[in-house]
């Protein structure tokens, strides 16, 4: 088939969440791919799926992608690893729990009542790892951890059933906006047509973008993991401390994750990213301070997955400004794995010619008009 | 501790520890950190301390490595025993942990010696009390003095396992059978590279001394083995072995196996360093030019670990690298290292040139990899033959795939067990040539390192970070 009614850049969560519910409204779908399957960011994230505390412009998305989370296997015949562990931010100080009371109190009167804020006491009781000297905290029990490689393989199966075509090892040269279209000339498979074009290349979309002249103001970034040799069972929250930059999990087999948004290196032309140890070194530091069980860690990987990042860290959804039928999905700045299951709700929607949904105007591309 | 050097040899093998000497020798200041207490590596593993008696169970050619030690401790180069490497970066950076503390230091060039180790072949029964590799024995032997009660059945191919089982001989242990997998072809493969063997007849006869004394030591040999397990409940207690299609049990306690020897490349693989492929030996083994020059500028492999050519030829590679690092560091002129390396560059041609014919002799039999589906392929995080294929059925058709969904190698050995049946049974099922088959990345640290040693330790300062891109 080299004719489709959508062609997607990227067989990342986002393109084959897209894929998918495209798919199954009737259209035909052509996802091209230039490695394997989610080999980049949306296949080796930590799996964090959270609510608790996430700016207040995703919540209506957050609560969508989360409802969808927990029905995962009616969705796409998997529960992708996906388990409610709840999610936890410990306060250190009377100032750090005020914080706390302001996001609870700001969620609760937008309608979401899952960020409850927790005493002393109860913060012990769900965390006992967590330091003496905090005072309070904020909990959302509705949040979970999923297994990125397996949501990736379970979207990637139920959209392959749903009748996309997936070429994996083809890498997009070049996208020609023409009367009937796009012509998308690839590297293994020759030129492919399709009526709408979506580019959700993560790391790459700079560079898909460019291909039909959009400027999209993305670099590449890579959020580090580390992962600790097996432990007993310390802790079910992903925690975190307020005002700190880490997140702390303990997954099913026992491994913790350790984590907070700090950045490997990467070759700005090759985009091949390699592990910093000064920043892991701040990452191990902070989580030092903060656990007492630290010490008895050890660390036996540690990665990145290559995302790209805007500059003030949220998405790119919308259509391009100057060629018709070309969508961007990008830009999700470490933070689109969680959300990926209702974006390709949402995005199907808006390419099937429903209204632009209110839960993903605040990514416009308009907001960097002034760059 | 000093954190700036000329060069840093990370292992203290033959090869690293003749390059480290070398390189001194010339005046660099040389950093050797090795994972060992005392010197030798694998092949020379504390030499220093054995008796007389115990010399003579490990024969001459161990006993050899004495010199070559005791020119090393004499030379000026600064050696760290007991040192775990644990990261190399592209810019000579080195991060070890020694005694509870990690360190990082930094050279202008990095020469990585860390040899070789036996293939790691999977098989029904492998993870049972009682089962061990020949060199792993061997090596137990020589540290600890430590010899396996017999007796002893010894199974696979190669070498290694004549040797080990003389050794075992001398040392009064009993090794009741040999079970030989050696593939009844492999002596006309070998055939044509007779000639070039000539030219070094001390293997030849080695190797036949150590035929004739194991055919005189071995309770009972079978030749044509095609596979083997193991069984039994919390230790082992019998071995089959298929032999012409014949099924062969044998009672037993101890199980040596050996299926060859690969070059070790976690730190060339993390380094992204490029390979290839030696479709005798099927093994990966980075590419170096004559003086051991890997394709990153600054970093050097040597020894064994730049391809198998056994002890000898890796002391020779480190005497040669030695002379390129001299040169490329402004210790000796161009034509000074033409000259002194004119002779070693001879020395390891003539050395080495029996190596195509015992490559040839000991191939990896075919149906190495032909594991049933219920065989243990990682036993960190316990995923068999069966759910590796399963994987690939479901469409994982490169091995970081199925590592990614089986976690197949993420366990604490970070692969070094099981990636290379991963890599075979991929490359099978998928039918893609093997050398076409990308290997999981080795991901950073390539050691286990304590969270708090990370946390506590003093790092360089980082360089300019545009220098890469």
């Amino acid at each position: 088939m080299a004719h489709a009614d959508c062609i997607l850049i990227g067989s990342g969560m986002m393109g084959m969440s897209i894929a998918l519910h495209l798919a199954r409204a009737g259209k035909s779908v052509i996802v091209l791919e230039k490695d394997t399957i989610g080999k980049h960011a949306s296949g080796v994230n930590a799996g964090g799926v959270r609510s608790l505390k996430r700016d207040v412009d995703y919540l209506p998305l957050i609560h969508g992608s989360l409802d969808m989370w927990h029905n995962m296997e009616k969705i796409v015949g998997s529960d992708c690893g996906f388990y409610q562990t709840g999610y936890l931010v410990a306060a250190e100080s009377q100032e750090a729990m005020h914080e706390l009371e302001v996001r609870s109190a700001q969620t609760h009167a937008l309608g979401y009542t899952n960020e409850v804020l927790v005493d002393k006491k109860r913060l012990k009781q769900l965390a006992p790892i967590v330091k003496e000297h905090c005072v309070g905290g904020i909990v959302s029990e509705k949040d979970g951890h999923a297994s990125p490689a397996k949501t990736c393989l379970a979207y990637y199966h139920a959209a392959k059933q749903a009748g996309v075509v997936i070429h994996t090892g083809c890498e997009v040269l070049g996208v020609v906006s023409n009367c009937n279209g796009f012509a998308v000339e690839t590297s293994t498979q020759g030129i492919f047509h399709a009526e709408q074009v979506v580019n959700c290349a993560g790391a790459w979309a700079g560079r898909v973008a460019a291909m039909v002249g959009d400027v999209l103001p993305i670099d590449p970034v890579g959020a580090s993991v580390m992962v600790t040799a097996r432990m007993p069972r310390l802790l079910r929250h992903f925690v975190a401390v307020q005002g700190r930059k880490l997140w702390f999990n303990q997954a099913r087999n026992g491994t913790l994750f350790i984590c907070g948004g700090y950045l490997a290196d990467i070759n700005k032309e090759t985009f091949e990213t390699r592990m910093n140890f000064r920043t892991l070194q701040e990452c191990v530091q902070v989580a030092h301070s903060l656990f007492d069980v630290a010490d008895s860690l050890t660390i036996v990987r540690s990665w990145a997955g290559l995302d790209g990042e805007t500059p003030d860290l949220k998405p790119i959804i919308d259509r391009s400004l100057n060629c018709d039928g070309m969508m961007h999905v990008c830009g999700f700045s470490k933070h689109g794995f969680a959300l990926s299951p209702m974006i390709g709700v949402q995005v199907a929607a808006m390419l099937l010619g429903k209204k632009k949904d209110v839960s993903i105007e605040p990514f416009g591309l308009k907001r960097f008009a002034a760059l | 501790m000093q954190t700036h050097w000329d060069v840093i040899v990370v292992g203290a093998g033959p090869s690293g520890m003749a390059c480290a000497a070398s390189a001194a020798s010339f005046g660099l200041n040389v950093l050797t950190l090795d994972e060992q207490p005392m010197p030798g590596g694998q092949l020379y593993r504390h030499v220093e301390q054995q008796s007389a008696a115990a010399l003579n169970v490990f024969g001459k050619d161990y006993a050899a490595g004495l010199e070559l030690v005791k020119h090393f401790r004499a030379s000026k180069a600064t050696y760290l025993p007991e040192a775990t490497v644990w990261q190399l970066g592209d810019e000579g950076t080195v991060c070890f942990s020694r005694h509870g503390v990690s360190h990082e230091v930094k050279a202008k060039r990095v020469v990585i010696a860390t040899g070789a180790m036996e293939r790691p072949v999977p098989f029904s029964g492998w993870t049972l009390p009682g089962v061990m590799s020949a060199g792993g024995a061997d090596a137990l032997c020589k540290s600890s003095g430590i010899f396996p009660t017999g007796p002893v059945i010894m199974v696979g191919s190669g070498p290694l396992q004549l040797l080990v089982a003389q050794h075992l001989a001398r040392a009064g242990v009993e090794v009741s059978h040999l079970l030989d997998t050696t593939p009844a072809k492999a002596l006309v493969g070998a055939f044509p590279h007779l000639l070039s063997a000539l030219r070094r007849p001390f293997y030849l006869c080695k190797g036949v001394g150590m035929l004739l004394s194991t055919a005189k030591t071995v309770g009972k040999t079978i030749t044509g083995v095609t596979s083997y397990s193991v069984g039994g409940k919390n230790q082992v207690e019998s071995l089959t072995a298929v032999c012409e299609n014949e099924e062969v049990t044998i009672p037993a306690t101890t199980v040596l196996v050996h299926e060859g020897i690969i070059s070790r490349t976690e730190f060339s693989r993390q380094l992204g360093l490029t390979h290839s492929w030696d479709s005798v030996q099927r093994y990966w083994y980075p590419d170096v030019d004559e003086y051991g020059r890997a394709s990153n500028q600054k970093v050097f492999m040597i020894g064994d670990g730049a391809y198998v050519h056994g002890g000898v030829a890796a002391k020779i590679k480190g005497e040669l690298a030695a002379c390129a690092l001299a040169q490329e560091l402004g210790a000796i002129s161009h034509q000074l290292l033409e000259e002194k390396a004119a002779p070693l560059q001879a020395a390891l041609r003539k050395e080495i040139s029996p190596r195509p014919f015992i490559d040839a002799m000991y191939p990896p039999r075919p149906s190495l990899y032909d594991l049933a589906d219920e065989t243990l392929v990682c036993r960190c995080e316990e995923v068999t033959a069966g759910a590796i294929r399963q994987a690939i059925a479901s469409g994982q058709t490169t091995p970081e795939m199925v590592k990614a969904i089986t976690r197949c190698g993420m366990g604490p050995c970070q692969g070094r067990m099981c990636s290379v049946a991963l890599n075979e049974i991929v490359a099978a099922e998928t039918q893609v040539p093997i050398e076409k088959v990308n290997a999981p990345k080795v991901r950073p640290p390539v050691r286990n390192l304590p969270l708090g040693e990370l946390a506590k330790m003093t790092l360089l300062p980082a360089e300019n970070e545009k220098e890469s891109a």
